[in-house]
């Protein structure tokens, strides 16, 4: 496990842009690092991890040095790890991806990669602080994500989120020889907006 | 207020703070606003390539002035719209989304040549003020670092309290106005030298180090 120093650094070469950190309360958000690598590639050597956020198949060093590389440079995307405040434990990914700030649209993952850390609450929060981030910091006004339509669970949070489905990409999703359906599902700033109010 | 419901209205006043701290700094409480944000600068002695910590950045008005020296700066503010709005007016500042008194987003020994504040700190009570001027001495501070806090301040509790008879009907009970007599004896029992100037009638500028 990563120092306190470590985990929270902010000195050595954080990535892209938008603010360097972004603090909940039982978790945080820090731009990705490169020292963060080693625990990518070992969420995505999770096969069955792999197959739940539909990454196609699992990632070798090389493949994530090189997806580092790519997204470090890419200007719609913010890509953060996510910490625990206790601990500072690198725990999984998230961000936006293919911001569009002419449409006022974005993509957002989240991937709690470690397994010990599920059903803690802390994707929740997580959802929460990117949302944040999005409607408020970014002005976007469309929030977008599309799951995997067999795992349910991750269905379910995203509609605690607050996130509505509006579409189904039929066959859209092909893993382990069969194809699935690829559910789109998506918040618009007024929804979260009342939601907040009502908070 | 509750935590959203001030986070909200910061998020709200982001766009058009700069335009009304302009109208108030008039009056109480913003009276020589500007005065007191040249106050800070002047007291923290600006120089090219010096690290700066700007708590409660808010749309970036002191943090400008660490900028255009060569500083290389820093800024923490709980409202994102603030923050967006110090991004696209600053590029180059680095910015934390954290609550001052939430959950502390530096690591230990994460240091600043100065770390530096306006109008931020009378939204804590006198305690929480001392304890976070502490854990900024202790932790984040290089050696011959400076921390330069301006706010709306009184040199008095006795001035405080005239001042809030004097002006009740702006005067806002849920936020703790400096008294430079109650303050300076609160850092000195924390092991902190501090020096005080009145810079308006309602606002001064303190500059705290470690003894």
């Amino acid at each position: 496990m990563s120092s306190n120093r470590d985990s929270r650094s902010t000195d050595d070469g954080a990535i892209g842009v938008g603010p360097r950190l972004l603090m909940g309360e039982h978790v945080y958000l820090r731009r990705m690092e490169r020292t963060d690598l080693p625990h990518v590639y070992r969420w995505l050597s999770d096969a069955e991890l792999c197959g739940l956020i539909g990454h196609s198949g699992v990632s070798s060093v090389d493949e994530v040095e090189a997806w580092f590389e790519r997204v470090s440079t890419d200007p719609t995307r913010r890509w953060y790890a996510v910490v625990t405040s206790d601990g500072d434990r690198v725990i999984g990914e998230a961000g936006l991806l293919r911001l569009n700030d002419g449409w006022r649209t974005t993509d957002m993952s989240i991937i709690i990669g470690e397994r010990d850390d599920w059903r803690r609450g802390f994707g929740t929060e997580v959802g929460r602080i990117l949302l944040d981030f999005a409607f408020n910091y970014c002005g976007v006004h469309r929030v977008a994500i599309g799951v995997v339509g067999f795992h349910e669970p991750a269905l379910r949070f995203w509609e605690k989120l607050g996130f509505s489905r509006e579409g189904v990409q039929r066959d859209g999703y092909l893993h382990g020889g069969e194809f699935h359906d690829f559910v789109m599902m998506s918040i618009l700033e007024g929804e979260w907006r009342e939601q907040q109010a009502r908070r | 207020m509750p935590e959203s419901e001030r986070v909200r209205l910061f998020d709200t006043w982001a766009e058009n703070y700069d335009d009304s701290v302009g109208e108030w700094s008039k009056q109480f409480p913003f009276e020589g606003y500007e005065d007191v944000l040249g106050e800070i600068e002047r007291l923290s002695h600006p120089a090219a390539g010096l690290s700066v910590l700007d708590l409660g950045i808010g749309t970036g008005r002191l943090a400008e002035r660490f900028v255009t020296a060569g500083c290389a700066v820093w800024g923490m503010d709980f409202s994102p719209m603030m923050l967006a709005k110090v991004h696209r007016k600053l590029p180059q500042v680095e910015l934390i989304k954290a609550d001052l008194l939430g959950h502390w987003p530096l690591p230990t020994g994460r240091t600043f040549n100065r770390i530096v504040s306006a109008y931020t700190f009378h939204e804590f009570d006198l305690a929480s003020k001392v304890r976070l001027l502490s854990r900024l001495a202790g932790d984040h501070l290089t050696t011959g670092g400076r921390i330069v806090v301006g706010d709306v301040s009184f040199p008095s509790e006795y001035v405080r309290d005239t001042a809030a008879e004097k002006w009740a009907d702006s005067w806002d009970d849920d936020e703790y106005y400096w008294a430079s007599d109650e303050a300076r004896e609160a850092l000195h029992h924390a092991g902190l030298d501090s020096y005080y100037h009145q810079v308006s009638i309602c606002g001064g500028v303190y500059v705290i180090e470690p003894r």
